[in-house]
C-alpha cells in the first residue's frame, strides 16, 4: 500500500489515487455542517483569546507545566485528571459511534473542518466543480496561474494562522501576538507554528480524503462500534434499483425501473470520492452530503425524497431500531460512571499536596539529653492560586514535640521542608509508632492534607548505649 | 510509509505526554547549566526540550514500524516489493 516515494505532499502517495473535485451541495446537513464548521472554527480560533480571573481561560501552559481550564488549574501531579478526559473522550466517541454511526468524521473531526474550509476557500476563487475541472484541464495560463496562486496565498495564510492559533494554547496567546507583531518570537513557538501551520496546509489543501482512507485509525476500528442498529447513511437499494435514466414524466414501473435516475450527483458531491449506492465502505466519513443531493433529485423529479438517508440497517431491512441495546448500554453506563467518577474527585480535589520521605541515613537519633528524634522530609505542593504559609503538626500529638519551622510555598510550587519529631527520654517507651504528619495552611484552615509514617525509638531503654544509631 | 509515520506520531504524542509528566525538562535545564542561570543555549527551554522529545518519540516509533513492516514481508516479496528494496526509507 505504498509506492516508496516518501514526503513530498504534491506527490500523490497511492498510485491509484485521482484528484476528487467534490461538487458543491445545499440542503439541510450541508447547513448543519457549515454550522458545526463555524462553531468548531469559532471555538479554535477564539478560545485563546478569552479571559478568565485575568488570566487566559485555557492555557495549556508547558512552559510553566500548568493546565488552565477555566477556574480549575491542573500541575503534573494532576496527571490522572488528564487521563481520566482522555479516557472519557475515547467513550464519548464509541457511544456516539454506536448510536449514530460516524457523526464525529462527518461534522467534527478537525480533517473534515478543515478540508471543508480549504474547499470553501477552493470555491471562491476557481468556482463550483465544473469551472475547477475546466481551469486544470488548461494549466498555465495566465487565468490559472493568477487563480492558483490567489487560492495558494489564501491558503497559506489561514494555515499560518491555524498554527499561530495551536501554539496560543500552549504559549500566552498575548504574548505570542506581541511577539508575531514585533518579528520577536522565541524559535521554538516560530518552528511549532510554522510546523503546525504546514500539516494543515498539507491535510487539508492536499491529502484531504486519503488521510481519511489511509491515515486515520478510527476509520479502520469503527466498524467494531457498529451493529444493524447504528446509524449510517445508506442508498435503499430495494427502492431505487434497477436504476436507469428516464423520460421526465415517465412511470418508472412501467418502464421496469426502480426510483434511481442514476444521475450520478450523489457521487459527484462525495468528498471521499465513493459510490454510496455500492453499499457501506469504509471510506464514507457520513457526511450526508449525497443525501442532500439525493434529496434536491427526488424532489426535482417529483418523487419522495429519501433513496440516501440516514438509516440503519435494521430498518434498511423492514424492521425497528433498536436504542437499548447491550452496546449502547454499556458503553453509556461506563461512560456516565467514570463521568461522574471524576466529577466528584475533582470537586473534592484539595489544592495541596503532601509527600514525606524519613532521613535514609538513620531511623532515629539519640540526642545528647538523651531525647529521641526522627528527621523527615516533607515535599509541600501547592497547587492553590494563592501563596500559603503551612504550620506542620504531628497527629496522635501526645508525647511528640514537632520541631519545624512553618513553610511559605508560593502558587503552585513545590517545597521542600525538613521536619522533627522528637520524643523526651522518659517518655520514649510510650511514644506512638504510627503517627501522622500534617500540614495546614495558617490563613485557610481546611487547607490540609495529611501522610501515614512511622516514629522509630531503640528497642529499650537499657540497650540503647549499645545500640546507638547516629548520623555518619 | 504514512501509515509509518502516522501512527508513530500518535503513539509521539503519546509518549511525549506520559515522559515530561512525570519529568520536569527543568532538571536537564539546570544541569547543563551547572549553577550558572541563563548560560544554556537558547534552544535549550522546556519547550525546546519538549519538542525535542516529542520529536525523537517520533523518530523512536517510526523505527519500530519500519522494522515491523520489514519483517512481516516475507522475505521472497520483500526482495521483489520496490518500496522494501532500496529507496528511501526514512
Amino acid at each position: 500500500m505504498n509506492d516508496g516515494t516518501a514526503g513530498a505532499e504534491t506527490v500523490p502517495l497511492y498510485e491509484a489515487h485521482r484528484k476528487v473535485y467534490p461538487r458543491e451541495v445545499s440542503g439541510r446537513f450541508a447547513r448543519l455542517r457549515t454550522l458545526a464548521a463555524f462553531v468548531l472554527l469559532g471555538i479554535f480560533y477564539g478560545l485563546p483569546w478569552l479571559q478568565w480571573n485575568g488570566r487566559q481561560a485555557v492555557l495549556f501552559d508547558l512552559p510553566a507545566r500548568k493546565f488552565h481550564l477555566f477556574a480549575l488549574t491542573l500541575w503534573p501531579q494532576d496527571f490522572l485528571y488528564l487521563t481520566w478526559l482522555l479516557i472519557l473522550a475515547a467513550l464519548t466517541l464509541f457511544f456516539v459511534t454506536a448510536v449514530a454511526g460516524r457523526i464525529w468524521c462527518g461534522y467534527a473531526c478537525p480533517q473534515t473542518v478543515w478540508t471543508e474550509a480549504f474547499l470553501g476557500i477552493e470555491r471562491l476563487v476557481e468556482g463550483n466543480r465544473p469551472q475547477r475541472l475546466k481551469l486544470d484541464r488548461t494549466p498555465w495560463t495566465l487565468e490559472w496561474i493568477s487563480r492558483k496562486a490567489l487560492k495558494q496565498f489564501l491558503w497559506i495564510g489561514f494555515a499560518a494562522l491555524t498554527g499561530f492559533s495551536f501554539v496560543a494554547f500552549f504559549s500566552p496567546a498575548r504574548e505570542l501576538a506581541a511577539g508575531v507583531l514585533n518579528l520577536d518570537l522565541g524559535g521554538w513557538e516560530t518552528f511549532w507554528i510554522l510546523f503546525y501551520g504546514f500539516a494543515t496546509y498539507g491535510n487539508a489543501g492536499f491529502l484531504r480524503e486519503q488521510v481519511c482512507m489511509y491515515m486515520c485509525p478510527y476509520a479502520r476500528f469503527q466498524s467494531a462500534m457498529f451493529d444493524h442498529d447504528t446509524l449510517i447513511v445508506s442508498y435503499d437499494p430495494a427502492r431505487g434499483e434497477p436504476r436507469g435514466a428516464r423520460k421526465r414524466g415517465a412511470d418508472p414501473k412501467a418502464a421496469g425501473l426502480g426510483d434511481c435516475v442514476d444521475c450520478t450527483i450523489c457521487v459527484q458531491v462525495c468528498p471521499t470520492g465513493i459510490d454510496i449506492r455500492k453499499g457501506l465502505q469504509y471510506e464514507c466519513i457520513a457526511c450526508a452530503a449525497c443525501v442532500d443531493a439525493c434529496v434536491d433529485v427526488m424532489t426535482k423529479v417529483g418523487y419522495q425524497p429519501g433513496l440516501i438517508r440516514y438509516v440503519t440497517e435494521r430498518e434498511l431491512e423492514g424492521g425497528k431500531t433498536h436504542y437499548f441495546r447491550p452496546r449502547v448500554l454499556v458503553y453509556g453506563g461506563l461512560l456516565v460512571v467514570l463521568a461522574l467518577v471524576g466529577v466528584v474527585s475533582l470537586s473534592l480535589r484539595e489544592p495541596i499536596g503532601l509527600d514525606i520521605l524519613r532521613d535514609r541515613n538513620a531511623l532515629y537519633r539519640v540526642l545528647p539529653d538523651g531525647s529521641v528524634e526522627n528527621v523527615y522530609s516533607l515535599r509541600i505542593l501547592n497547587k492553590d492560586e494563592a501563596a500559603h504559609r503551612y504550620v506542620i503538626d504531628v497527629e496522635p500529638a501526645g508525647v511528640l514535640r514537632v520541631d519545624a519551622e512553618p513553610a511559605e510555598v508560593g502558587a503552585g510550587e513545590v517545597r521542600a521542608v525538613p521536619a522533627r519529631l522528637r520524643v523526651s527520654p522518659e517518655d520514649a517507651a510510650r511514644a506512638p509508632r504510627d503517627v501522622r504528619i500534617t500540614v495546614r495552611a495558617e490563613d485557610e484552615p481546611g487547607l490540609v492534607a495529611g501522610h501515614a509514617t512511622r516514629f522509630f525509638v531503640p528497642e529499650s531503654e537499657d540497650d540503647e548505649h549499645d545500640d546507638e544509631h547516629d548520623d555518619d | 510509509m504514512a501509515a509509518i509515520g502516522w501512527s508513530a506520531f500518535l503513539a509521539a504524542c503519546l509518549g511525549t505526554m506520559l515522559a515530561f509528566a512525570a519529568l520536569d525538562p527543568q532538571v536537564i535545564i539546570d544541569g547543563v547549566e551547572g549553577g550558572d542561570p541563563g548560560s544554556a543555549p537558547w534552544w535549550l527551554t522546556r519547550t525546546g526540550i519538549y519538542t525535542l522529545g516529542f520529536f525523537l518519540f517520533w523518530l523512536v516509533g517510526a523505527v519500530g514500524g519500519l522494522l515491523t513492516a520489514y519483517l512481516t514481508q516475507s522475505p521472497a516479496s520483500g526482495a521483489r516489493d520496490p518500496a522494501m528494496s532500496g529507496g528511501d526509507r526514512s
